[in-house]
């Protein structure tokens, strides 16, 4: 039994020892076996893992936020608005893709120039004027981005960039082989990339360098804004300042005056006592008061039931509508999915400055119409006409006031129209919330805001 | 109304959390560019991400991490099952292939410690696996047999305590291949002996007395070998 636990003890030590071993490293192992690896792992896509939610790529968050973003807009928009949505897709999607073309940010006038005078050049003359041409787009963006690119990247990548016969020209002329050509041509795609980023950089309101360059960092806009409530279309306009506070994501705010016509959330029937009228009824059996009498009812009754006293006058307050001045500020949070399309929310201050509100009334009269008697002839009574009469509101509450009012959210398209004017289109829609929901007009509202920055 | 409002902010909140925008697209440029520290590899973490970013230069560089860091601890293992150490360094290499082609298979939980730990477990049973493949294909397992074993030479072998692990390395490369397949996937693996039959294609009683013969040899060569010690200790003090 102690032999076999001594056995037992010896085996575990050999076992741990064994365990816990560990080779040095061999001296070249790794070039040897770095032979082997090819550039990249295995073009098996990294599949998201549910248990690990960090290992999930950050385009899948990015096209989830867009979709649910999308959803959302459709889902309030105002049915009026669809055609002009649908409108400013085609046109966005019809638009030029600048970065589709990887020759579009070397065409620069300095770039035509040179490409025309290498052109006309005779053709000994062309290789030396191209090496100088390849250097300057280069030169030309390495300021720009801030970026620092070793110098033989960034040659042969705009190398790369230019046409195939002048790559071509230049291999010969410096004697690559076919393994450097291919070398060079992955250096190029490498700087292709590179470059993109940097023209998507420059299209972009600001620079990812918050630290270097203030007039990137920050950013100003007019504004104008378009929008419909379920009253009217109406229009406002303001400024806007940003701040850019990573290469996605930004904070802007501004100013915008904005009339607005709004109404009641929907029809009122208040009692007649409240506008000084007060009705008289003859008859006993009519129905109870307030309640609606049609034309077409009381053409259909006889007898003297259906006689009403000539005073009688009834007033249903049928809605409010009521135009407002409105100041409001928003403070947003804009993430910008790519280059051109980019969502915001945040929320707005909204002040009134003033208001006209008016009151739509139903009034019910009665009026004196001729009647024919086969006894008597003619003989006079009385018909209910209904008048829709509008007038102003002796109070104007909202007057004044000022509210932590809207929840704006909006989705928005850039494009860079000069080199220093942007223009953004930009759908969106504005929800009140807090104590402006409470108000018994409809604040919501939604129409396409057009920004210009510079 | 509330419901599309807070998918909104679910929205937003999803995008923010995985872009990491606040750091991530600085990094990228800073490791696109090649600036110091930029695509330096300091951790397992770092290095299994860099890993499976494709085709860039920090791909390499995290592989290198992780080859020179565990290519010892691959190699012991190696050295385990395969009897040359030409032979063992050719599975090496190709275990780190199989592991670099799957990384991204590799799902790592818990802090730095328990990340490595698993990793290397990870690592170790597609070392294994390409051991076991390669005795495969050098023979087939049905034709080993005791009687096919090369001999060794029987080393000196101190006390357990003090025993190197050349020497027990030396001991397991007398034991017949399945008996010492057997052997390290129960005694130093921990394998059960149901998995180690279903690794070696043999029954599972077959893998109980493969473990019982080798045990009862590296014994009886344990104790030849410490007889061989004090005889030796003896002869010097003579």
């Amino acid at each position: 039994m102690k032999e076999k636990n001594t056995d037992e003890q010896w085996l575990s030590r050999m076992a741990e020892r064994l365990r816990s071993h560990e080779e040095p490293y061999q001296e070249g192992a790794w070039e040897r076996f770095a032979s082997r690896l090819p550039d990249g792992p295995s073009p098996v896509p990294v599949e998201p893992t549910p248990t690990s939610v960090r290992r999930l790529s950050p385009v899948f968050f990015r096209i989830a936020a867009a979709v649910l973003l999308l959803a959302a807009v459709v889902y309030f928009w105002p049915v009026a608005q669809e055609g002009e949505s649908l409108e400013l897709v085609s046109s966005s999607s019809t638009a030029p893709d600048l970065l589709a073309d990887p020759a579009m940010p070397y065409r620069g006038e300095e770039g035509t120039q040179a490409l025309e005078s290498v052109a006309a050049q005779p053709a000994s003359v062309q290789q030396s004027a191209f090496v100088q041409q390849q250097e300057s787009p280069a030169q030309q963006l390495a300021p720009a981005s801030q970026l620092a690119f070793t110098p033989q990247l960034t040659q042969v990548g705009a190398a790369g960039l230019e046409e195939p016969a002048l790559i071509s020209l230049d291999t010969d002329r410096l004697g690559q082989s076919v393994e450097e050509d291919r070398f060079a041509r992955f250096l190029a795609s490498e700087a292709q990339q590179e470059v993109q980023v940097l023209s998507r950089e420059s299209e972009r309101d600001f620079s990812s360098d918050a630290g270097t360059d203030p007039q990137r960092v920050w950013g100003m806009g007019v504004v104008l804004s378009p929008n419909l409530t379920s009253e009217q279309v109406n229009f406002g306009g303001g400024l806007h300042i940003a701040y850019q506070l990573t290469d996605r994501l930004s904070i802007r705010t501004g100013v915008a005056l904005g009339q607005y016509g709004v109404n009641s959330d929907g029809p009122r029937v208040l009692p007649p006592e409240l506008f000084g009228v007060k009705p008289k009824r003859i008859a006993a059996d009519e129905g109870s008061m307030g309640a609606p009498l049609s034309p077409h009812h009381h053409a259909s009754m006889n007898g003297q039931a259906n006689i009403v006293a000539p005073n009688y006058h009834t007033r249903f307050l049928d809605r409010q509508t009521s135009s407002l001045l409105g100041l409001d500020i928003p403070i947003d949070l804009t993430y910008a999915i790519n280059d051109r399309f980019y969502t915001s929310v945040g929320v707005s201050y909204f002040s009134v400055l003033n208001e006209r509100r008016t009151n739509h009334y139903i009034d019910r009269l009665n009026e004196p119409v001729q009647m024919n008697s086969n006894s008597s002839g003619a003989m006079e009574s009385f018909e209910i006409k209904t008048l829709y009469v509008e007038g102003p509101a002796s109070q104007q509450p909202l007057e004044g006031r000022g509210y932590t009012g809207f929840l704006n959210l909006s989705m928005g398209h850039r494009s860079q129209l000069t080199r220093k004017l942007r223009l953004s289109i930009e759908p969106f829609v504005k929800l009140p919330v807090g104590r402006l929901a409470g108000e018994d007009m409809n604040m919501t509202h939604g129409g396409i805001r057009i920004v210009t920055g510079f | 109304m509330l419901d599309g409002v807070s998918g909104i902010f679910l929205a937003v909140l999803v995008a923010e959390w995985g872009s990491k925008p606040f750091k991530h697209v600085e990094k990228i440029v800073k490791e696109k560019a090649g600036k110091p520290g930029g695509g330096g590899v300091r951790t397992l973490e770092s290095a299994l991400k860099g890993c499976s970013v494709p085709g860039n230069q920090r791909y390499k560089q995290a592989a290198e991490w992780i080859y020179k860091r565990y290519f010892g601890y691959l190699f012991a293992i190696c050295l385990r099952y395969l009897q040359q150490r030409e032979e063992a360094e050719e599975a090496v290499q190709e275990s780190f292939m199989r592991v670099f082609s799957h990384i991204h298979t590799f799902q790592g939980k818990g802090d730095a410690e328990m990340q490595e730990r698993l990793f290397k477990g990870w690592m170790a049973r597609i070392t294994i696996n390409v051991a076991i493949d390669l005795l495969r294909s050098r023979r087939t397992l049905a034709s080993l047999d005791d009687e096919s074993v090369p001999v060794y030479e029987l080393p000196i072998i101190e006390h357990s305590d003090n025993m190197e692990v050349q020497d027990i390395l030396q001991l397991l490369t007398r034991l017949p291949e399945t008996q010492r397949m057997v052997f390290n996937l129960y005694e130093v693996e921990g394998y059960q002996h149901d998995e180690v039959a279903a690794m070696l294609g043999i029954p599972e009683g077959t893998s109980r007395t493969y473990l019982m013969r080798a045990k009862q040899k590296l014994r009886e060569w344990y104790q030849q070998g410490q007889q061989v010690n004090e005889y030796n200790e003896r002869k010097k003090y003579r």
